[in-house]
């Protein structure tokens, strides 16, 4: 609470120098169609297809530079989860086009395994968003969104890009549209050795090649105002050597596969408008202890289908929305006997612009499942922009996370009693927007009960159980400057985020969460030509849950630099360097996992 | 600290040494073996998939404590995965089951004497008997053996079942076919010719075994099932009362026979024929079930049990006298899951 004091001192600083203006809120119609138009109460952080094609195309790197979210890695390419606001890997809620995508299996996302190549944007919300997303929205929600547009540009995109460790990769976007369609395809390809020498050592990474293959085809037809027909799909093969520690160890690889299907129609007609999703996602995965042999190893494959209804009404500055989901998630595989899940949700959405310059929304959700215990979820968050210049976001939050498959179906272990964990989130977000400037600071506090756990029940059977507590708060402040002298653009993005993330019972900072990480994004823009620098900075962390000083991971600093040049007949192509870890800093975020030292890979484009 | 106190240690061995070298015809008997001699060696297996296996030691007044011997005496990481210590005279093999090897070390310095692998996938265990090491293999489901000197490969028994804990006595080689709570028989091996002799039937959830004088002893679910190690035939049975479940890691030290159930210790008279659910004492350990009484052993009169607390931070090693009395307890590394005397 004392970083409310900071933040009183910012609000009146900048108060000082504003000037009145009109404010800009549209006060015509409200929706609720983008993520942004339901985020009132919580700011939102975008990385357009622009900057994500600086970036590796696993998703990790782009997240871990641009955003407050912290990740730990198994080294390079390999499993990457994340923390987001002190969270769990379990915590974070990764959503595609509306869609959540965490493991079925394991509740949680392998950041390795999503390829952006293929997205039009990433947006990533910090906080609570069970409301909106379900399971695993309680440190916050990524948001992977393909958009699709009538009367477009067509576009053609092509690139490819090697580097070391035998880095290749290929990626295609085609994007054509007409007045009433709008048709996008997109494919990429990625494989490398991933052989790099560990720094201050004469080992390398053995056995961590990979490759993954990812495809996407999403359709849009409106053929008159009322009604929309949307598809969205994608398609991800990967095939990745999980690197070992030791030469004497036993080499091994893990294939998954993932599938989505989105379906979508809209019927819009005056104030009303009524919407249905029909939804597929299949993941399959196999580990092999060991490589060429089938001999010993274990799968899982599951489908999730789900049906969503949604009608909306406008009335004057109100608006109401009232959804249905029905969820049924199956697996089998090696440890699942053909086990099902049904769970129902129904949502109930209001929205109003209070006063011209005060908008509010609240959310209530309740879900029914036959397996587990789902508390009443709601959400509150209001906006108010008293001057152009200034706004004050505020939000309280009740958030979930539905036991995995695992935690369920177990066999033997099934506790009628597990009930899902739960979070409740107060935050408060001050945005400034000037001219070429813009600062927000959220101050943030999170009570997370329930956390699951597997504990001793009766002789040897043990089963999970709703036990830990978390408790974590702290702040986050991004600033993005942009600045043009004649021919010269210059752009500045910093962040800084400040984590605290206790386990209530013991008082000490949860493994793997640093408290202090900061990121500096420098870009400069001359004709065809540009650069960047990237930064990020990570503070220490602690891989003992006792805290203990001497196995804590060091803090470190990582450095990205790139290039491109854009030449050709209206600059259709382009050709681009770059520099990773150009300070060859030797670091891990998981404990006896080093990363790569310095590295480079050289891209070419063609844009049409 | 610790490694200031290795290194200072060390170089008053090394002056010692020197020392003693010179006047050595003076007084042979008092030159120490090694750093790590009159003591107990704690194995910490370390987490799955990561090279932080290490040992640790414990001298035998229960005074100092030093931690990561193998680490600092050899500069290198030991391994993933640290399943078991078996010594000879004169060395110590480590059997680092995720590494697909084995270390050998002097057992009193520690130092690295030579890295066994051919052959080895996932070993779990180890003995040296008459000049050989014996080794189950889980990877191949067979018996390794080498030669204890120079280390080399002898030759596979195949198995072709879940090899585990091995024991040896008059000539025989008893291989456990059963783990993690699933099995109940036992191999037996003419150590002579190294053919398969017989198959003994013991019980569901064989899960340890000793050998006193001349009887194998094998804890399973539902109690201990005596052998005779002469000609391999069961002689006897005791059997739990009511209430006793999850009994493991049996010990038999001077007439008494030892074991835990989760957080509790107990202690019967070897010529019981019924074990009732009596503790001797309650570690008051708390931890998911797979963890709890990870570690436990019996020796020079000192009950050892160690508290591997989820595997998430450095394990505690309790010590007891006989009668449960807690002596001390030591930090020990990432899930310490044996205690073996080093004298």
């Amino acid at each position: 609470m004392r970083y409310s004091i900071i933040y009183i001192a910012f609000i009146c600083t900048f108060l000082g120098y504003s000037q009145e203006r009109e404010t800009t809120l549209d006060t015509i119609y409200l929706t609720a169609e983008k993520l942004e138009d339901k985020s009132v109460g919580q700011p939102i952080l975008k990385i357009n297809k622009e900057l994500l094609a600086n970036y590796r195309p696993q998703l990790t790197e782009v997240l871990q530079f641009e955003t407050p979210i912290h990740f730990k890695e198994n080294g390079f390419g390999m499993v990457s989860s994340a923390s987001f606001r002190g969270t769990t890997a379990q915590q974070t809620a990764v959503v595609w086009n509306g869609i959540n995508i965490n493991s079925t299996f394991l509740g949680q996302t392998d950041f390795s395994l999503i390829n952006t190549q293929n997205l039009s944007e990433i947006l990533v919300r910090p906080g609570g968003g069970s409301t909106q997303f379900g399971t695993g929205a309680i440190g916050g929600v990524v948001y992977l969104n393909n958009s699709l547009e009538v009367n477009g540009e067509n576009l053609h995109d092509i690139r490819a890009s090697y580097g070391s460790f035998n880095t290749k990769n290929f990626s295609t976007n085609h994007s054509i549209s007409g007045e009433k369609t709008n048709l996008q395809i997109g494919a990429s390809f990625l494989d490398s050795d991933n052989d790099y020498k560990y720094l201050n050592s004469d080992q390398y990474n053995e056995n961590g090649q990979f490759y993954n293959v990812n495809a996407s085809v999403n359709g849009m037809y409106k053929p008159d105002a009322k009604n929309t027909f949307k598809v969205y799909s994608n398609w991800f093969l990967s095939d990745r050597h999980l690197s070992i520690v030791e030469t004497s160890q036993t080499r091994n690889t893990y294939t998954d596969e993932h599938l989505r299907v989105l379906g979508e129609y809209q019927h819009h007609s005056g104030k009303k408008q009524s919407t249905v999703k029909l939804a597929l996602i299949n993941e399959k995965y196999r580990f092999y202890p060991e490589l060429d042999s089938r001999e010993g190893s274990n799968n899982g494959n599951g489908w999730t289908y789900i049906a969503k209804y949604n009608y909306q009404i406008n009335y004057k500055k109100l608006l109401l929305n009232f959804g249905g989901e029905y969820n049924l998630a199956t697996a089998e595989g090696t440890n699942y006997d053909n086990v099902k899940r049904n769970t129902g949700s129904a949502t109930l959405y209001l929205k109003h612009q209070l006063a011209k310059n005060f908008t509010y929304q609240a959310t209530l959700r309740g879900e029914l499942s036959e397996d587990y215990k789902s508390p009443l979820l709601f959400s509150v968050g209001t906006k108010w922009q008293p001057i152009p210049e200034y706004t004050l976001n505020a939000s309280i939050s009740k958030n979930y996370r539905i036991p995995t498959f695992n935690d369920l179906y177990w066999p033997g272990a099934e506790n009628p009693d597990l009930k899902a964990e739960s979070s409740l989130q107060y935050e408060l977000s001050n945005e400034f927007t000037f001219e070429n400037l813009k600062l927000v600071f959220t101050g943030y506090y999170n009570d997370i009960d329930d956390m699951i756990r597997w504990l001793p029940y009766s002789g040897d059977l043990w089963r999970p159980v709703n036990t830990n507590s978390v408790e974590s708060y702290g702040l986050e402040s991004t600033i993005n400057y942009g600045v043009k002298l004649n021919k010269h653009h210059f752009d500045i993005n910093a962040l800084y985020s400040y984590t605290v993330s206790k386990n209530k019972d013991t008082g000490y900072q949860l493994i793997y969460v640093p408290y202090h990480k900061a990121t500096l994004g420098l870009s400069y823009n001359i004709n065809g030509f540009s650069a960047r620098l990237n930064t990020l900075y990570t503070g220490d962390v602690f891989t003992h849950t006792d805290n203990n000083p001497e196995t804590v991971l060091d803090d470190f600093f990582l450095t990205n630099l790139s290039a491109n040049y854009a030449f050709g007949n209206k600059d259709h192509w382009s050709i681009g360097a770059g520099v990773n870890n150009l300070f060859n800093t030797d670091y891990k975020t998981m404990a006896y996992r080093p990363m790569p030292g310095l590295n480079y890979q050289i891209n070419l484009t063609l844009k049409l | 600290m610790i490694k200031q106190f290795f290194k200072f240690s060390t170089l008053s061995l090394i002056v010692l040494l020197g020392f003693t070298s010179c006047s050595s015809d003076d007084n042979p008997e008092t030159l120490p073996k090694g750093n790590f001699e009159n003591g107990y060696i704690v194995s910490n297996e370390g987490n799955f998939g990561t090279p932080n296996a290490s040992v640790s030691f414990i001298d035998n007044a229960l005074i100092d404590k030093t931690t990561e011997i193998f680490q600092s005496t050899n500069v290198k990481t030991l391994g993933d995965v640290l399943q078991a210590i078996t010594f000879n005279d004169e060395y110590a093999f480590l059997v680092v089951n995720n590494s697909n090897k084995i270390e050998v070390v002097n057992r009193y310095t520690f130092e690295s004497v030579a890295t066994i692998t051919e052959k080895l996938k996932s070993p779990r265990y180890a003995l040296v008997e008459n000049g050989k090491l014996y080794v189950t293999n889980s990877g191949e489901k067979s018996v390794e053996v080498y030669d204890a000197i120079s280390f080399a490969h002898i030759t596979t028994i195949i198995i072709d079942r879940t090899v585990e804990e091995l024991k040896e006595d008059n000539g025989f080689l008893y291989v456990m076919n059963a783990a993690f709570g699933y099995g109940k028989d036992i191999t037996v091996i003419n150590t002579q010719n190294n053919s398969v002799v017989t198959t003994i039937t013991v019980g569901d959830g064989l899960n340890s075994m000793e050998i006193e004088d001349g009887i194998l002893y094998a804890l399973h679910n539902t109690g201990i099932t005596k052998i005779t190690t002469s000609d391999n035939a069961i002689i006897g049975e005791i059997t739990f009362e009511d209430g006793l479940a999850n009994a493991n890691k049996l010990e038999i030290e001077d007439n008494f026979i030892y074991f835990v159930s989760g957080s509790k210790i107990f202690k019967f008279t070897k010529d019981v024929t019924s074990l009732t659910n009596t503790e001797l004492l309650d570690t008051q350990v708390s931890d998911e079930s797979y963890f709890i009484g990870y570690g436990f052993n019996v020796i020079n009169d000192k009950i050892f049990y160690t508290d591997v607390k989820g595997f998430t931070q450095n394990s505690e090693v309790k010590v007891y006298d006989l009668t449960g009395k807690l002596l001390k307890t030591f930090t020990a590394g990432i899930g310490a899951n044996g205690v073996y005397g080093n004298d």
